[in-house]
């Protein structure tokens, strides 16, 4: 695995659970992001 | 996690989960079980790829010793959730800590479906981009 590069996810969107757009960008520093396998 | 949330908090971090579950899924989910931290979707899966997250193979999903961390997760009281059509089972997840300039503080991609870093390490991630 590489590490990633910080410009491949700075323009990210991620949904809120009302559907709405999230720009990884405007969420709070330094942040833990936890991507998941599954929901449980 | 939930249970060393505070802990970052109090450093001065925030901590968000990203689920590959479509929104009404994910919105059903934190109904069920609340967490003190935001879930959020990447239907698409453009998170998954941007952090280079791989997937396994059903060969490594039954594998005995990851057939042995799942049952050692049940038996504290873990339970698996329910599969969905649209679940990938074989996506692998991962763990970043991004810093107040967006650059990578933590990097660990699962190298296999029960593959998690120390709770210590993610702590000591967050605390170094507090600081």
């Amino acid at each position: 695995m590489s590490t990633p590069s910080a410009d491949r996810f700075a323009d990210l969107k991620l949904l809120k659970p009302d559907g709405t757009e999230l720009p990884i960008a405007s969420l709070p520093r330094p942040l833990l992001l936890i991507f998941l396998r599954h929901l449980a | 996690m939930a249970k060393h949330y505070d802990e970052i908090r109090r450093l001065g971090g925030e901590v968000a989960a990203v689920s590959f579950a479509k929104p009404e899924r994910v919105r059903a989910f934190a109904e069920a079980h609340p967490l003190p931290f935001p879930v959020f979707s990447d239907p698409h899966m453009a998170g998954y790829r941007a952090f280079d997250l791989g997937r396994t193979s059903w060969r490594e999903m039954l594998a005995p010793r990851v057939l042995w961390r799942y049952l050692k997760m049940m038996f504290r009281g873990w339970l698996p959730g329910r599969v969905d059509r649209d679940d990938d089972l074989l996506q692998l997840g991962g763990d970043f800590v991004l810093g107040r300039d967006g650059q990578l503080l933590f990097a660990h991609q699962s190298s296999e479906p029960t593959d998690r870093p120390p709770v210590n390490s993610l702590i000591q991630a967050v605390r170094r981009g507090a600081g």
